[in-house]
């Protein structure tokens, strides 16, 4: 089993990726092929141009890995796919490629979801890290507390209600005209501007659950700018940029420690692109080790969308005997 | 040889395995409860262990690329893909126009499969038999019935119209109480839209011939840009 090797495929949103992974830890090769280049120019990612660019890249994506990793599918033991969540069209391309793949070549198929994905690519060339833990994945889609009871057993126990965090740092950068993907930009404007210099709200924060919403927090900040505008005055983007992303930060750091809290667990993983920001980082750590709570994250490049990730949470399932069977079919949420 | 045709472009899902010519079995389901991707592999498994066809005897894998449904059309191609990539045989991306005409190849007159798009518009092309072969006399367009009939009308001879969507045609005339439609036939036939026998006879063919496409590159033939790219160009 240690020297099992999974091929992952992830094609959930904008990222065409394939991966090979030697027994769950060792990364041959994780190709990913992004499509931010052509999304930026409609300020977001358009579902039926992501389909078609899985579709032209993921028979070249494949060969890359393989390549990369100098195997063959006669090396391959297992391959790990997507069925969701993410964007339909997307989806399929990717799980009806890998599928085929397992069906023709008489390999175990393995459905892997791409939330819990995120939280497996920590276990890439790291140390080993003991259950049970709370994971946050904060993505362009996602924003979502997990406790992980084993490598099997997921419990969810706080989602967005509607937007996620990611999502609102597009849309905010969309409408003030900076560019995507939102989060990037209005980290590093932010870098110059006071987060205390306009107060917006903290949402669901003294909620009795574990759920996030963001959408209030969009309309917040746009009412703010169209009250501006209004009165004619001038607003500091850097301020505007450090205070926004400071109540996202602060929004998701006390909701995850709560829970840690309250389930009593002192370890906390993280995943998902959103978790690229630099700031939300430190401040979770920090935080978090004022309460004796560990904090793991992956390198940069694996918490974006990657097919590593999927390979290595394939992995894991597979070495439980969890296989799924050639029906297996896309899950949009 | 055996050779898997794949027709996902459509509501119904079709699966063939012909040899030499001749075709050995014909799946087809049309229903609203399963979709194409839960369906396609457990209907090939299926489809095996019912001929007993063993998978590493499948030569080649012909597809239907288009136009159709674009969801559809990548269900197909990314199967078609995995399975030709496994086994290391060859991939034939059929026009599915030309896999409609190629069915009716023997009418006599010019033949114009239709394939039922969005807003009300149709997907066309029409055909003439060349020496056993189809020539294609009008390009591969889409637009709605009306535009497609003034076209139809130019040409002298016979002109024969199936496919995908006809029904929803022949009301539209029914409807109009069209007079003028000298030269036209509709071809009425069941099982209309899902070709799967044709695609694969037409990709032996191509095998045969060694006209394999390259499975890198191999794309849909969508015909229709994205809603968003179309706005960007206005």
């Amino acid at each position: 089993m240690k020297d099992t090797v999974i091929m992952g495929i992830e094609t959930s949103c904008d990222e065409t990726s394939v991966a090979i992974v030697k027994g769950g830890k060792k990364l041959l090769s994780n190709i990913i092929a992004s499509q931010m280049e052509i999304h930026k120019s409609y300020g977001g990612v358009v579902p039926e141009i992501a389909s078609r660019k899985h579709m032209e890249l993921i028979m070249i994506v494949c060969q890359e890995a393989l390549d990369k990793a100098g195997l063959s599918l006669n090396n391959i033991d297992g391959i790990a796919v997507v069925p969701g969540p993410g964007l339909k069209g997307s989806l399929l391309v990717g799980l009806s490629f890998g599928k085929a793949i397992a069906f023709a070549s008489e390999k175990p198929l393995i459905g892997v979801n791409h939330i819990e994905g995120h939280i497996f690519a920590n276990f890439l060339n790291s140390q080993d890290i003991g259950f049970p833990f709370i994971s946050l994945v904060v993505s362009g889609g996602h924003t979502s507390l997990i406790i992980v009871h084993n490598f099997c057993q997921f419990e969810v126990i706080g989602r967005t209600r509607d937007d996620a965090a990611g999502e609102i740092l597009d849309k905010i950068a969309k409408y003030l005209g900076l560019g995507y993907p939102g989060g990037p930009i209005i980290e590093k404007l932010a870098v110059c501007g006071k987060e205390d210099a306009i107060y917006f709200p903290r949402p669901l924060l003294n909620s009795n659950d574990f759920d996030f919403s963001f959408s209030g927090l969009k309309t917040a900040v746009i009412n703010y700018l169209i009250d501006k505008n209004k009165a004619q005055q001038k607003v500091n983007i850097n301020d505007l940029c450090a205070s926004f992303q400071k109540a996202i930060i602060d929004t998701i750091k006390y909701k995850t420690i709560a829970a840690a809290e309250k389930y009593n667990i002192s370890r906390i993983v993280l995943g998902g692109g959103v978790i690229a920001n630099e700031t939300l980082k430190k401040e979770l750590i920090e935080y978090a080790r004022n309460v004796n709570i560990s904090v793991y994250c992956p390198p940069k490049e694996l918490c974006t969308d990657n097919a590593a990730m999927i390979a290595v949470a394939g992995f894991y399932k597979l070495k439980a005997g969890i296989t799924d069977s050639f029906d297996l079919d896309v899950y949009t949420r | 040889m055996n050779i898997l045709g794949i027709d996902t472009t459509a509501e119904v899902l079709n699966l063939a395995i012909i040899n030499k010519g001749r075709f050995i079995v014909d799946y087809r389901i049309n229903t609203a409860e399963k979709t194409h991707s839960a369906l396609i592999l457990p209907l090939f498994k299926n489809m095996l262990s019912f001929t007993g066809i063993e998978l590493k005897t499948v030569e080649g894998v012909a597809v239907s690329i288009g136009p159709g449904s674009f969801t559809g059309l990548r269900i197909g191609l990314s199967t078609a893909k995995g399975i030709a990539f496994s086994l290391s045989i060859p991939i034939i991306g059929i026009n599915t126009l030309e896999s409609y005409a190629f069915r009716f190849i023997d009418l006599p007159g010019i033949l114009c499969p239709i394939i039922k798009a969005r807003r009300g518009e149709y997907y066309y092309a029409t055909f003439y038999k060349n020496n056993n072969n189809l020539s294609i006399a009008k390009n591969y367009q889409c637009a709605k019935w009306n535009v497609i009939k003034n076209d139809l009308l130019k040409y002298n001879n016979d002109v024969y119209v199936f496919g995908y969507g006809l029904g929803d045609i022949l009301e539209q005339e029914k409807a109009e109480k069209s007079k003028n439609i000298a030269n036209i036939n509709f071809v009425v036939h069941n099982y209309q839209n899902a070709n799967a026998v044709n695609v694969a006879l037409m990709g032996e063919k191509r095998i045969i011939e060694k006209q394999y496409d390259d499975i890198y590159n191999l794309s849909p033939f969508y015909i229709s840009q994205s809603a968003a790219e179309m706005n960007k160009t206005i």
